[in-house]
């Protein structure tokens, strides 16, 4: 516990207040942080500008998270279902994505992806487009970047839940007449609710800080809340105003960790 | 402007740049193994004949240690570390960086001591100002005087006290003349509403300015409150015809076919024409950005010894041509350039010819944070 609680405060505890002082401190000309108190940096978080993008962060992190767990869902139900040595198998197919670099997978869907690349090439061989589709470089291909490289992180703890179901639950709800989805709305969802919240924690906590996919994939019009903070440090040698928006993140992501936290409580009693 | 990757054909040199820019700036460390650019590729043979044949330095004493380079990504090839390695016994670690400020930013946070850095004209100025370059002993640099007359004595540094140039380069317009047809002189026929949505960018909020001023006919510099109020409703126009934003890899966009027209460094557009010749560049009439890259020793260099050498190593005609031979920018070398092929020097990206209103960047401050807002709300409304 001694150990731990040096891990938190080390890991934890001092680079938070790092981050809170220099969000509240000035910068000089190479944007480097001086000790002195200026709110300037805070306040710019709230000019519409900013906030308009923290929203749309959230639209597409929100997006993210819905389309990885509900396409996780019946993922994780086949891999709990399998047989062995199947269960096995499938699962380490879930596992392999993380072999790679999430860039390295974003580069393989541009390849395919590309005006001349191989989805339009097999399209244009089929005769199904007379001119090649726009595909690469659009909203779509950054969401299916991001929910391809989320989605084994939803499916994970949504098998660890399916995978402690008790059949007989199902069982006895089909028997005592209740249709399949009245079945899965009232007995499996509440049962699987602890694996949910945990793959909407794991895919929307990492996706709203994650540019480099949209950008490579989306053409990097649309500025998200993690390129804004990146561009401080690596353009705008505005040090402060990078540490107001990572603080902001945080205070989001605590007060949706105590939300979640209500909910699983809510699950339980 | 980052140097283009010639030997490979746009992608798995673009990996690398992520791995090493991009995803530092993430914090997703454990993603920063990969080797240095240029790592995988072996020396070539030729190489390091040519660095072994070359006299030694007259002023080298006994060199030891490590030399810690600190550069942008693909801009130095292997076999000139391997060569000055071979020669002086020095082993030289390659970090590098994607943009200008990002080797600010870890240069302040102080990490590691860099013997050596390669920072553009402009923050050359700014670093000098806060007193972090050391100041060149030219007497250990006899090669300096390859340099070409016009790279001496530029504003940014008017007694060349802290810096040596590396390669220069422009931001300009690459075309694929199969596309376009008609012609293109400068940003207004890039972004006359023609080509909307076949157009890339640099993802730099500077650089787009600057655009912006030129086309307004105001200096590059002269950048202030009042000028990029000037400049917001021209951009407000050309920014949502821009189908990729990218300094990473722009020539990618172009080389897949998925936009027709760039605003892009002139290295990436140079390594665009040798790829195919339906490529052009084109230096825009409004008025052009040139950068001069330098190398420069900081204070907290830990073997400045070294670095010197390697400065001058790097200065010689022969070790100049093999940098110019894998990255086609713009040698300042006036010696090195006697050594390249009639082809190298007739590629337009690399040696425009016709060069009008040439202008490099100055420091601009705490200023550059209005600029970086300027482009970012644009961007966030122009969807």
């Amino acid at each position: 516990m001694p150990v731990l609680g040096l891990h938190a405060l080390v890991l934890v505890v001092l680079p938070t207040l790092v981050l809170v002082a220099y969000a509240f401190a000035d910068r000089d000309e190479l944007g480097d942080v001086v000790a002195s108190p200026s709110t300037e940096a805070v306040g710019r978080v709230l000019s519409p500008v900013y906030l308009g993008i923290l929203g749309t962060s959230l639209g597409w992190a929100g997006a993210v998270t819905a389309c990885c767990v509900v396409i996780g869902l019946p993922i994780a139900w086949t891999l709990a279902m399998a047989r062995p040595p199947w269960d096995r198998r499938l699962l380490a197919l879930v596992m392999i994505p993380f072999f790679t670099s999430i860039l390295v997978r974003a580069y393989a869907l541009m390849t395919l992806l590309a005006a001349e690349g191989w989805v339009a090439g097999a399209l244009g061989a089929l005769g199904v487009l007379k001119a090649p589709p726009e595909l690469l470089y659009t909203p779509g291909a950054a969401m299916l970047g991001l929910v391809s490289v989320y989605l084994p992180m939803a499916v994970l703890p949504l098998h660890a839940s399916v995978a402690k179901l008790d059949p007989a639950l199902l069982e006895a709800a089909l028997d005592l007449g209740a249709t399949p989805v009245r079945a899965f709305v009232h007995v499996v969802l509440p049962l699987l609710r602890p694996g949910i919240l945990a793959a909407v924690t794991l895919t929307f906590v990492p996706s709203i800080g994650m540019f480099a996919v949209v950008d490579l994939l989306g053409g990097g019009r649309t500025p998200l809340v993690g390129s804004v903070i990146a561009n401080q440090l690596g353009g705008a040698r505005d040090w402060p105003f990078g540490a107001a928006l990572g603080v902001v993140l945080i205070v989001l992501f605590v007060a949706g960790s105590l939300g979640t936290r209500a909910l699983a409580r809510g699950a339980r009693a | 402007m980052i140097a283009p990757g010639l030997a490979t054909q746009g992608r798995d040199d673009m990996d690398r740049r992520w791995f090493l820019g991009g995803l530092a700036t993430l914090g997703l460390a454990a993603c920063d193994k990969k080797p240095p650019a240029g790592g995988a590729e072996a020396p070539a043979a030729s190489a390091s004949a040519a660095a072994s044949a070359s006299p030694v330095a007259p002023a080298a004493k006994k060199l030891e240690g490590e030399l810690l380079l600190f550069a942008w990504s693909e801009y130095v090839p292997q076999e000139v570390l391997d060569g000055f390695a071979k020669e002086t016994g020095v082993k030289v670690k390659y970090e590098t960086y994607a943009s200008n400020e990002e080797m600010l930013s870890k240069l302040l946070a102080g990490g590691a001591r860099y013997d050596l850095i390669q920072p553009s004209e402009y923050m050359v100025e700014a670093l000098a100002k806060k007193s972090k370059l050391a100041k060149l002993d030219r007497a250990k640099l006899p090669n300096a005087k390859n340099i070409l007359a016009e790279y001496r004595g530029l504003p940014h540094d008017p007694s060349d006290l802290w810096g040596v140039p590396y390669m220069a380069g422009t931001v300009g317009i690459a075309v694929n003349t199969d596309k376009i047809k008609d012609p293109i002189k400068g940003y207004k026929d890039v972004f006359s509403g023609k080509h909307k949505g076949r157009i890339v960018v640099v993802a730099d909020a500077r650089e787009i300015v600057s655009w912006a001023l030129s086309s307004l006919s105001i200096d590059i510099n002269d950048v202030t409150p009042d000028t990029l109020a000037k400049a917001r409703p021209v951009l407000e126009k050309w920014l949502p015809q821009v189908k990729v934003f990218d300094s990473d890899s722009p020539k990618t966009a172009m080389l897949n076919g998925d936009v027709d027209v760039g605003v892009i460094f002139s290295g990436e557009a140079a390594a665009l024409i040798k790829a195919n010749k339906k490529f052009t560049y084109v230096l825009p009439e409004e008025g052009v950005h040139r950068f001069i890259d330098y190398l420069c020793i900081p204070t907290t260099a830990k073997n400045p010894d070294a670095a010197h050498a390697f400065v001058d190593y790097v200065l010689r005609p022969e070790v100049s041509r093999l940098i110019s031979d894998k990255f086609p920018y713009t040698n300042p070398n006036g010696e090195a350039r006697k050594l390249l092929s009639p082809e190298a020097m007739a590629n337009v990206a690399s040696y425009p010819t016709g060069v009008g209103k040439l202008a490099t960047f100055r420091d601009i401050g705490k200023v550059a944070s209005d600029v970086d807002k300027l482009v970012t709300d644009l961007r966030a409304k122009s969807k």
